[in-house]
């Protein structure tokens, strides 16, 4: 038992930083911001929801129903069961500190154990931050009584074990599907086309299922009842959710509401026996294989090549740009980014655009039409950008021995941005292509285009600054990975800021009436990339040395 | 009338002038600050008492209280440039620098010739006749005293006579100046009052006041943080504050002294007279409080004006709303950012949240009194819904719980749910902006050092480029360094760790040397070994490689080395044969030199038929050898190397120690740290051994033969010797020489660079001298070739 205590703290620390616990000064600083974080998130979560129910999008009464949470619920489950097998996948077999863990005298099923334990509190710590803040604000539209937000606490803390479990027992075969595609690299590519071919076979239905006109005020009725047959479809199909939902957020009797019935204790039964199943399974598969597979990452096939190739000569700045594009092309993860937003984000406004075309708007819904089309495609192409907010990182310790090379900090850095600056400029000529294609904005599409590209380019240089100033390397050497990079997480919300900001700059300059809006933002994006520009040059320069 | 008076008042003051002029020059300083107060008391009556015409005037036209329009206009200026002339007047005997007196005797002085001249007019503007008033009479006086000074100051200090600097300075401060004393009523009256605009809800007009109040913190706040002296910045503080007060008071009378309903208690306004307040006397507690909540309420009065919705943009209320709510915005961060006041700690939170306290409780009875009198009393909205209607029903419905408490003939009504919930929420609030203000002091120091090293660096280069007279220096520093390693009093020091990593470190290698580098684990080898491959900076001394100086020339002293870490640090994704020709194309190698080495360094590493696979397939040992490659594909002249042999197969071993003597051999230096005795003892020339961050021993391997010693017995008596004393060898931030304050780093700094430039520029002039003579015996034996 103490052993699996170390083992869980030990990988704790080294996860989560808990330096803030020292002080109290930072402690409270820490407490405030989780809790302001939590609020914003639940106060983003209410307004979505008071929405809802104010447009009776999936209620004739002003009420939201419990498939709707269900059909929620639904998709998180589904999120959270994709990263917990991908995540999984990588702390338990492919984690580097494994090269440690496997010499210690431990038995490989409390080092097992460890592993999901710490794995499991990073998910609660997940849930805590999307899936419990939506039901909060979900019961207080509803008026739930003050306990449900304590069982909801509860029930969440133990739910979350299930697609830590299930993610556990699938990332096996995931594992085995993923070494059995690298080794027959064919069938991966065979794999890849296919899905690409049903990618488009889909748009192509999708687009051509679009009505040519849409009348959303005429048709909203028929619009609603579907929407309204679909969650009782999904409440028959999918009743495990249903039934959960139920249990979690209580069920009406009488315009009251009831939390514990007969009903949740049997759900509560089920949960614990769906539990206990999954626990019983690990032990008797994932278990038992762990250590085999854990292993098996740091054994080398050496079936090197014999025939060798030429060497080539390069000028530096060139060779440096065409080095770390090779790298960033070479990386899985980057590479898997990149190919999903190239063919979500085209797809994305396609469909958008073909649905805003068919509808006969006014003034203010080609305002909003325009704005969101620039939401969306500044959220894809941010979001796309992310990476580089660990892209020196990610070199591990040959990161620090860039400062040994006889070139300016600039010359070093820039080159790595390289990759994601032209895929992220292809993207998004792409992608504006199709927005400025359907719209009716003429000459103001350059401007957009433009204005777009330089916010992408500041995004891209203010995530890399936070890297550079703090670099993640050890943990990247150590682990290959850093489950909680706060570089990472300062880039998504930057993303979502600034996409949020000029999308509310846009349709504010639009509804203002005063002209010259585009002017307007070219001006100010091109001013904010500027100034990113200058802070970065700054900072490469002044800071570079001592970082 | 008018005239009578500031004759009498200038004959009275000369007179008074020359019968005490003894005592006069005794204490000067005393009677100019009673001058000072006696001109701000003249002036305070004049504008209680005054009330001014200029009010109504809209675009010189309308309202016009005088036979032109140009007079107006000269009046109108007239009355805006008295009141910058009054405050500089009355701030300069409070203040020793030489810039307001400068002002006073020009800028004043001219202001005061000219309101002399339109003395009556501007008497009639203010009380609408020619006849004497109370407030003509003390505007006579002012006029006269202000004229006065000025005058004497002028006469006394040498006339125009500025320096150059001094005058640029104050030409530039001049219009910032105007600006901020400009009376409410002055941009209608000049331009009009642009009406029928809405003011409000976002729209372009009130973006633009919007915008002009940050343009003025920012804008402030950059101008003033160049200035050092807080006394300056102080003065400067006061000097805005005062005037705006004035404008904000433009409207005031005598009257509201006995009428509390137009008191200045809403919150905005309280801060027009606190900040005032705090910057001539030290008034911590008033301060915080309204840092805390003056910042806030006026930030959200600015986001919800409220203002009547007929104003236009120049209407005097409105310009009067905004100068309140932007100084009430601004002047407090100023302050606290200009570093007048101490940034905030929980302490001073507390003061302000009791401060506040105190107000609303305060300003609940007072609103609740004097409802009584007059319904509209309403201050910090604690009566009325103008806040809860902008945030919907649910917030009006908090109105609804009235307490109404009845003493003798008076009701006091009281909303106490609404009223609770507003003081909740405002602490609340608060306590956000200590948080936004912590974050800003976090953005505001990183930002001020980041400039401050920056000023460093850029000195630095510009002493070396004067020095070497070139843009850039690419020249060789020290040519006693060529082919040597030179490390000086170096001392490294991690983040604000006061324990140093590296004391006093201070050694030669020679070209053809292959040094050992030994010393316990944590002793300091590879602080050093970062330091001079330049991955850290020093914090004292400096290291040269081949002649070049590590700090401030990097880029040519890191082409002179190569280095092999003491952990493979590659990249996993490319091939060998890529990263080593990356590693060749970064240091410019010609293909045919890296062709030549690469097939060299991989046949004897044998490592040929895996050079074309991912880096991330090979074992530990292939990846040594492949950053090996690295160091010397571009054949430094110092190799690096921090445990070098770890992990590799005894062949490799053999053939990198082979490697190492060639390259020494060559005439190059090899700096190693290891472990591993034996190797060291075979290999080296020289060693040096570290222990806590001291170099406790240096020796070659000759003498050590000649003692008939070896190197292990010779390493272990000299770490066991220095492990008796090796706690009082650890050195502390407290034992090293203090060090040089910033200020006079920069100030010995930039003599220096003034020195040079200076010497530059007589070297050129002489060189200029030289040039006819030059351009004459050039001319003389081209005629002289001729002939």
């Amino acid at each position: 038992m103490d052993q699996f205590k170390t083992l869980v703290i030990m990988q704790l620390k080294e996860k989560i930083d808990l330096s803030f616990l020292k002080s109290k000064k930072q402690l409270l600083f820490k407490v405030i911001f989780a809790l302001l974080g939590f609020v914003a998130i639940t106060a983003l979560a209410y307004v979505v929801l008071y929405i809802f129910q104010r447009l009776n999008i999936f209620s004739a009464i002003n009420h939201l129903p419990l498939s709707l949470m269900s059909v929620i619920f639904f998709i998180m489950f589904l999120f959270s069961l994709f990263t917990c097998m991908v995540g999984l996948s990588k702390t338990l077999y492919y984690a580097k500190d494994n090269q440690i863990f496997l010499t210690y005298p431990v038995n490989s099923s409390t080092l097992f154990l460890s592993k999901l334990v710490v794995y499991y509190i990073n998910e609660v710590k997940r849930s805590f931050t999307f899936v419990v803040p939506i039901f909060f604000a979900y019961g207080m539209l509803s008026g739930l009584p003050a306990y449900y937000y304590l069982w909801l606490i509860v029930m969440i803390t133990i739910y979350t074990l299930i697609p830590v479990l299930i993610g556990a027992l699938l990332s096996l075969p995931v594992n085995f599907i993923m070494r059995f595609l690298n080794r027959y690299p064919v069938i991966k590519y065979i794999l890849l086309l296919a899905i690409l071919a049903l990618i488009i076979t889909m748009v192509v239905f999708a687009l051509t299922a679009i009505p040519e006109d849409i009348n959303l005020i005429q048709s909203w009725r028929s619009i609603s009842q579907a929407i309204r047959e679909f969650l009782a479809w999904f409440s028959d199909k999918f009743f495990i959710f249903y039934a959960f939902i139920i249990f979690l957020c209580g069920q009406y009797e009488n315009l009251r509401v009831n939390f514990f019935t007969e009903y949740s204790y049997i759900v509560l039964l089920v949960m614990l026996a769906v539990i206990a199943v999954l626990v019983l399974l690990n032990f008797l598969i994932s278990r038992p294989l762990y250590l085999k597979m854990a292993s098996r990452q740091f054994e080398f096939d050496k079936n090197f090549r014999k025939k060798s190739k030429p060497n080539y000569s390069y000028n530096g700045f060139f060779s440096s740009c065409l080095y770390e594009s090779k790298k960033s092309i070479r990386n899985p993860s980057v590479l898997t980014v990149t190919t999903a937003t190239a063919i979500i984000a085209p797809i994305a406004i396609l469909l958008l655009n073909t649905i805003y075309s068919a509808i006969n708007t006014r003034l203010m819904g080609d305002y909003l039409t325009i704005s969101f089309n620039i939401l969306v495609i500044l959220l894809f192409i941010l979001a796309h950008n992310i990476s580089v907010s660990y892209i020196f990182s990610r070199d591990g310790r040959a990161n620090v021995l860039n400062k040994t090379k006889p070139k300016k900090p600039l010359q070093i850095l820039l080159p790595y941005l390289f990759y994601n600056f032209v895929t992220s400029t292809l993207i998004l000529i792409v992608t504006s292509s199709i927005f400025l294609s359907s719209s009716r904005l003429g000459a103001n599409g350059i401007l957009i285009f433009f204005i777009l590209w330089f916010i992408m380019l500041a995004h891209l240089l203010w995530s890399a600054e936070f890297d550079f100033l703090h670099p993640k390397g050890d943990k990247y050497a150590l682990e290959g990975s850093a489950t909680v990079n706060s570089n990472e997480v300062k880039s998504t919300i930057l993303a979502f800021a600034l996409s949020l900001i000029f999308f509310g700059l846009v349709l504010f300059f639009l509804m203002d009436g005063l002209g010259g809006v585009w002017i307007k933002l070219f001006v100010l994006s091109l001013a904010f990339l500027l100034l990113r520009i200058y802070l970065f040059y700054y900072k490469t320069k002044v800071l570079y040395k001592e970082i | 009338m008018n005239y009578i008076i500031f004759a009498v008042t200038i004959v009275l003051f000369i007179s008074l002038y020359f019968i005490f002029r003894k005592f006069i020059s005794k204490k000067l300083v005393i009677v100019k600050k009673c001058l000072a107060l006696f001109l701000a008391l003249c002036f305070f009556i004049r504008y209680f008492a005054g009330d001014s015409l200029l009010n109504g005037v809209v675009g010189l036209n309308e309202g016009n209280p005088f036979s032109s329009s140009f007079l107006c206009f000269m009046v109108a200026l007239q009355s805006w440039l008295s009141i910058a002339s009054v405050v500089i007047i009355i701030l300069q005997p409070f203040f020793k620098y030489k810039i307001l007196k400068y002002y006073a005797k020009t800028f004043c002085l001219i202001v005061n010739i000219v309101n002399t001249i339109l003395l009556s007019n501007i008497a009639y503007s203010f009380t609408g006749t020619y006849e004497i008033t109370l407030c003509g009479a003390f505007l006579s006086i002012e006029v006269a005293l202000s004229l006065l000074y000025s005058l004497y100051l002028f006469l006394t200090d040498h006339y125009f006579k500025m320096p150059k600097k001094e005058l640029i300075e104050m030409l530039i401060a001049l219009p910032i100046i105007l600006i901020l004393s400009v009376p409410p009523y002055l941009p209608q009256a000049l331009f009009g009052n642009f009406a029928s605009q809405n003011m409000k809800d976002f729209s372009l007009y009130h973006r633009i006041y919007l915008y002009l109040a940050m343009i003025f913190l920012i804008g402030m706040y950059f101008l003033l943080k160049r200035i050092k002296d807080r006394e300056y910045i102080r003065m400067a503080l006061l000097y805005i504050s005062l005037v705006t007060l004035i404008s904000y008071c433009y409207n005031y009378d005598f009257a509201i002294f006995i009428e509390p309903t137009r008191w200045p208690l809403h919150l905005c306004n309280t801060a027009m007279f606190i900040i005032p307040l705090c910057l001539i006397f030290r008034m911590d507690k008033l301060f915080y409080f309204t840092l805390f909540i003056n910042v806030l309420g006026a930030f959200l009065a600015m986001l919800m004006p409220n203002y009547n919705d007929n104003f236009g943009f120049f209407t005097p209320n409105v310009v009067r709303f905004w100068i309140n709510h932007s100084m009430a915005f601004a002047m407090p961060v100023l302050i606290i950012l200009l570093g007048i006041y101490r940034r905030p700690r929980l302490r001073e939170f507390k003061y302000s949240m009791v401060g506040f306290l105190i107000y609303f409780l305060l300003v609940l009875v007072i609103n609740a009194w004097f409802e009584n009198y007059d319904t509209s009393v309403d201050f910090f909205f604690l009566n009325s819904d103008f806040i809860v209607s902008k945030l919907g029903q649910w917030a009006e419905n908090t109105m609804n719980n009235v307490w109404n408490i009845k003493i003798g003939s008076l009701t006091f009504t009281f909303y106490p749910l609404y009223q609770f919930l507003f003081f909740v929420v405002y602490v609340i609030l608060g306590l956000g902006m200590w948080f936004l203000y912590v974050w800003i002091f976090t953005f505001q120091d990183f930002y001020t050092a980041l400039a401050e090293k920056n000023r460093k660096i850029k000195l630095d280069e510009n002493i070396l480029c004067l020095k070497y007279n070139q843009k850039e220096v690419n020249a060789c520093m020290n040519e006693e360094s060529v082919n040597k390693l030179v490390v000086k009093n170096a001392y490294k020091r991690y983040g604000n760790n006061k324990r140093y990593s590296l004391t006093n470190a201070s050694f030669e290698v020679n070209a053809g040397e292959i040094l050992g580098f030994l010393g316990p684990n944590g002793a300091g080898k590879s602080t050093l070994i970062k330091c001079i491959v330049g991955v850290q900076p020093l914090s004292k001394g400096s290291i040269e490689i081949n002649g070049y100086d590590i700090e401030k020339q990097p880029l040519k002293a890191k082409e002179q080395f190569g280095f092999v870490p003491d952990h493979y640090a590659l990249y996993e994704n490319l091939t060998g044969r890529e990263y080593i020709n990356y590693i060749a194309d970064i240091y410019g190698v010609s293909q045919e030199d890296r062709q030549e080495r690469i097939e060299k360094y991989i046949t004897l590493l044998n490592l040929k038929d895996a050079f074309d696979d991912k880096i991330r397939t090979y074992s530990h040992g292939m990846k040594q050898k492949i950053a090996i490659i690295s160091a010397l594909v571009h054949n430094p002249k110092l190799w690096i190397l921090d445990e070098p042999l770890t992990g590799l197969d005894p062949n490799s071993i053999f053939e990198v120690k082979e490697c190492m003597k060639e390259h020494a051999k060559n005439g190059n230096i090899v700096f190693f740290s290891s472990h591993i005795i034996d190797i060291v003892e075979k290999l080296c020339d020289r060693i040096i051994i570290v222990k806590n961050g001291h170099i406790v021993d240096s020796t070659t391997l000759k003498e050590l033969k000649k003692k008939k010693l070896s190197l292990e017995k010779y390493y272990l008596d000299i770490i066991d010797r220095e492990e008796e004393k090796s706690e009082d060898s650890i050195v502390v931030e407290e034992e090293l020489p203090t060090k040089e304050p910033e200020s006079k780093f920069f100030e010995e700094k930039e003599g220096w660079l003034k020195k040079l430039k200076k010497k530059r520029k007589n070297k050129k002039l002489k060189e200029k001298d030289k040039e006819p003579l030059k351009a004459e015996e050039n001319k003389d034996s081209k005629e002289g070739d001729k002939k």
